[in-house]
């Protein structure tokens, strides 16, 4: 399942098959959840692994590292599949975040000075239960959040780019750009407040 | 199927200006260790962070299925499935939806599932005491992340900062520069400031704090403490 990029100044343009690609998603977790479906979660990391793998490594992990998360996180889904709601998030919402926080936690282990009981941090690092929760979007709407992204103007494009895809913050961005850090805040929040109230707009038109 | 979009609304009454930064760099990941869990912290306490958070990692979600893909290696997922655990495990996963408490499950994560009444506290100077988060030094983030409990009514010795200074508060709250702070606020601190926080009289106010540098203490004999109890 490819999504197909045109030319948008760097943007990307929407899915027309991204409500079925939900659908698809969701029935592949409730068959790994109902009867431990091992082909439904390879068919779901052959489509999420390579993006997840591209996300790591694009924030500077090793080739191996991030099979080692993905792998993780792909285990996670297997044992946490039951817990996932459709209703509640997409499941590219769930992964990303269990991604995320993985990635975090590497950061947390191998940042250290100091050198605790590695068997105590095995532990610390295993009890993160994946959860969905009833803030995030449901999969239709996360659909029309990927069109919504893709009708912002190219100046409110890169500015959500730069705040979610390029790995740096507020401050980092500042100080490469040259940009005060007020700017690169007002870009940054002018962008996504726009993005809401497009979504907004679509929300009224929905109920 | 009802469109579950949390409500779209401004952040009109927002007191803390950097707040609203944080959760866009807590959600696209670029976080340190000990921000990224005060932060995760805030948004189980705090319905408006909660909000803004669920809609920007939604937006970071979005992004990540668009970045440049790399490729499995060949038998990585082969590999995987033959790593899968049996369903007594997952069974055990079910099962282990702990309640929510006055402990945020981030920090829990972090203290190998203890919760604010089951840790040790180490004294600081009489009514303050600390436990360490992320280790008993610095982490390569030159960061510390640690829980400080102050007797009700107390005042916290003045200090100031090296960097910045993050205080989410879990129990009870304090005044600080005219404002109050109460659970689930989060009090953000750089290092321009010289403050001492007054607590609430009555009950023990417990906060989670990150600080970049070590704290400037103004008094010579708070000094010496903080090196013994690694503040």
């Amino acid at each position: 399942m490819t999504t197909k990029r045109t030319p948008r100044a760097g943007g990307f343009t929407p899915s027309k098959t991204s409500v079925s690609a939900a659908k698809r998603d969701a029935v592949w977790l409730s068959d790994i959840a109902s009867h431990r479906d091992e082909q439904a979660l390879s068919d779901l990391f052959e489509i999420y692994g390579p993006k997840l793998k591209g996300w790591l490594m694009a924030r500077g992990v090793g080739n191996g590292t991030a099979e080692d998360l993905v792998q993780d996180v792909m285990i996670k889904v297997w044992t946490g599949a039951h817990m996932f709601d459709p209703a509640k998030a997409s499941f590219a919402t769930w992964v990303y975040r269990m991604t995320r926080n993985k990635w975090i936690d590497h950061q947390r282990k191998h940042g250290r000075m100091d050198v605790r009981d590695p068997e105590l941090m095995k532990i610390i690092a295993d009890d993160e239960v994946p959860s969905a929760e009833e803030n995030f979007m449901s999969q239709q709407s996360a659909d029309i959040l990927r069109d919504e992204i893709a009708k912002l103007t190219e100046a409110q494009q890169m500015a959500i780019r730069m705040a979610f895809l390029e790995f740096k913050t507020h401050k980092e961005i500042s100080a490469e750009t040259g940009l005060p850090l007020g700017t690169v805040k007002t870009r940054i929040r002018s962008a996504i407040n726009a993005l809401k109230s497009n979504m907004a707009r679509q929300q009224e038109r929905l109920l | 199927m009802n469109a579950q979009f949390h409500t779209v609304e401004p952040y009109e009454s927002l007191v803390l200006p950097d707040w609203d930064e944080a959760i866009t760099d807590y959600a696209a990941g670029n976080l340190s260790p000990a921000k990224h869990a005060i932060i995760a912290c805030l948004v189980e306490l705090n319905p408006k962070a909660a909000k803004k958070s669920a809609f920007e990692t939604d937006v970071a979600a979005t992004l990540m299925a668009a970045t440049q893909e790399v490729p499995l290696s060949l038998f990585f997922i082969e590999e995987t499935l033959a790593k899968l655990p049996y369903c007594a495990s997952i069974l055990k996963a079910a099962n282990d939806c702990s309640k929510p408490g006055p402990t945020p499950k981030p920090l829990r994560d972090l203290m190998d599932g203890q919760g604010l009444r089951d840790i040790v506290w180490k004294s600081f100077i009489p009514g303050v005491a600390i436990h360490n988060v992320l280790g008993d030094r610095r982490t390569r983030f030159g960061e510390r992340l640690y829980l400080l409990r102050i007797k009700g009514g107390m005042p916290m010795p003045e200090h100031s900062h090296i960097g910045e200074e993050w205080a989410l508060i879990l129990k009870g709250g304090y005044m600080s520069e005219g404002q109050h702070y109460a659970r689930g606020d989060l009090h953000f601190a750089d290092a321009t400031m010289v403050h001492s926080p007054k607590i609430d009289i009555g009950e023990d106010c417990i906060c989670l704090v990150m600080t970049e540098g070590p704290l400037k203490m103004k008094n010579w004999l708070t000094k010496i403490i903080q090196k013994l109890v690694g503040i």
